[in-house]
């Protein structure tokens, strides 16, 4: 399983990605991003368009999960992610920058 | 002076989250109902407040409600919070208006910057305040972990730590408080809509604004300014000298990371693109520049005589759906009612705008 999250907008609008690969990492944070994962439930998710107009500096975040060759995204502003797809996005944002 | 109606900040519906409620009748637009309803429909007005703030997970607001129905008041109102890393806002109190500097160089930054804000908005403009009425300055810092953004979140200014290898703190600099609190301005009259050519012009008067209260507050005139937003925000290590460049738009980065400054220095340039809700930290570049022209042929303060202009339009005359050539034809006008239709300053104004293609 492997988890890339892209992050766009902010006040500086940088594009950044952040990947979470469950093969190199530790089993036990492996296990970790397979819950986190399950809880989000994305398959769930609407992968509705983003709502426009946005609110001013916000963070977008496109969560990609590549899981047994299927693969799924979504798209969220920070501000509208429910609590367990912004626990994923923080554990991801954690784990990549160290 | 021009003596306009003000515009006041009731029939919109704009950038408020997906939430119905919210969307239907943001809190801003709650809030004026709030001050300015029958009695009836100030106590429905509440209501929705309290309700819509409860489902954002805030109860903060209600406390900001007393001093929206209660008369203007005088004089800077600045609280600081501290997020404590977590999402929580405000937060726990960290200095009160008039209180001593304290150890955490955040929360003095967000004090001593905001404070500067509310001095260039009351002393060049003649204005009390993010909504002209006295509303108080509410900070928070230390926002979630090594968040590299900043934000007003349509009642306070919220700030992250940076990662701290590509962003510094957000606090750094004072153009970025400017720029946060001008967004609340904006929120209270013309209320750009935050997409497309509307919200390139939104981001753009708050980058205008957040560089007159640095300029302002060093002391520079309009040749000596670097006219540059958020100056020392990226970490050493990345190439790049600051986010944007409003004297050379797309020369404020370029770095293997962070990638190329993306801002259009003109409108053969123009970004039409669906990020970044249509661009609007993109084509900014292009209304940003026009001012940075018209300040420079002029010389001296930029806040006193253009930047007057940009105010004076921003208050009284842009609307919701505003774009660049409105904000283009509006500067001119109240250029010519401020200094004279001869003026030095209107003919550098239509000079800029013609400069950058829009004219």
């Amino acid at each position: 399983m492997r988890v890339r999250l892209e992050r766009s907008g902010g006040f500086a609008n940088i594009r950044r990605t952040f990947t979470a690969d469950a093969k190199t990492l530790a089993p036990v944070q492996a296990q970790e991003l397979r819950s986190l994962v399950e809880a989000a439930d994305l398959a769930h998710f609407p992968e509705e368009p983003t709502p426009r107009p946005g609110r001013p500096e916000r963070f977008y975040y496109r969560i990609t999960i590549e899981h047994e060759g299927a693969e799924r995204s979504v798209t969220v502003a920070e501000d509208s992610a429910p609590e367990a797809l912004q626990h994923l996005i923080d554990w991801v944002l954690h784990t990549a920058q160290g | 002076m021009v003596t306009e109606p003000r515009t006041g900040g009731a029939a919109r519906c704009s950038h408020h989250g997906p939430h119905p409620i919210t969307c239907i009748l943001p809190p801003h637009m709650l809030r004026a109902i709030v001050e300015r309803g029958t009695p009836e429909q100030r106590a429905w007005a509440l209501q929705a407040l309290a309700v819509s703030e409860r489902i954002r997970g805030r109860r903060e607001l209600l406390g900001e409600i007393a001093t929206v129905t209660a008369t203007p008041t005088e004089g800077k109102q600045r609280s600081v919070y501290d997020a404590k890393n977590g999402s929580q806002l405000p937060g726990t109190p960290a200095r009160a208006e008039g209180a001593r500097p304290v150890k955490d160089v955040a929360v003095n930054e967000a004090y001593d910057g905001s404070g500067a804000t509310w001095d260039l908005y009351h002393d060049a403009y003649d204005r009390n305040s993010i909504d002209d009425r006295g509303m108080p300055l509410v900070s928070t810092v230390h926002y979630r972990v090594g968040y590299d953004n900043a934000f007003w979140d349509g009642s306070q200014m919220v700030y992250g730590d940076g990662d701290g290898k590509i962003f510094e703190r957000f606090t750094k600099c004072i153009d970025v408080i400017g720029h946060e609190l001008t967004h609340g301005v904006i929120q209270y009259e013309a209320g750009l809509a935050y997409a497309d050519q509307p919200g390139a012009l939104n981001e753009s008067f708050c980058d205008v604004l957040g560089s007159l209260v640095k300029q302002r507050s060093l002391g520079q005139s309009a040749g000596q300014a670097d006219w540059l937003i958020g100056e020392g925000l990226f970490r050493p290590a990345s190439r790049g000298t600051a986010v944007r460049s409003m004297a050379a738009p797309g020369t404020a980065y370029d770095d293997p990371l962070l990638g190329k400054d993306p801002q259009p220095a003109d409108m053969a340039h123009y970004v039409e693109t669906a990020d970044d809700n249509g661009g609007v930290h993109i084509n900014s570049g292009i209304p940003n520049r026009a001012f940075f022209l018209a300040a420079t042929a002029i010389g001296g303060y930029a806040w006193e005589m253009v930047g007057k202009v940009w105010y004076v339009t921003l208050r009284d005359r842009l609307r919701p759906d505003s774009d660049f050539k409105a904000a283009a034809t509006l500067t001119v006008a109240v250029a010519g009612e401020l200094f004279g239709a001869r003026s030095t300053v209107a003919g550098a104004v239509r000079v800029a705008w013609k400069k950058v293609g829009v004219l």
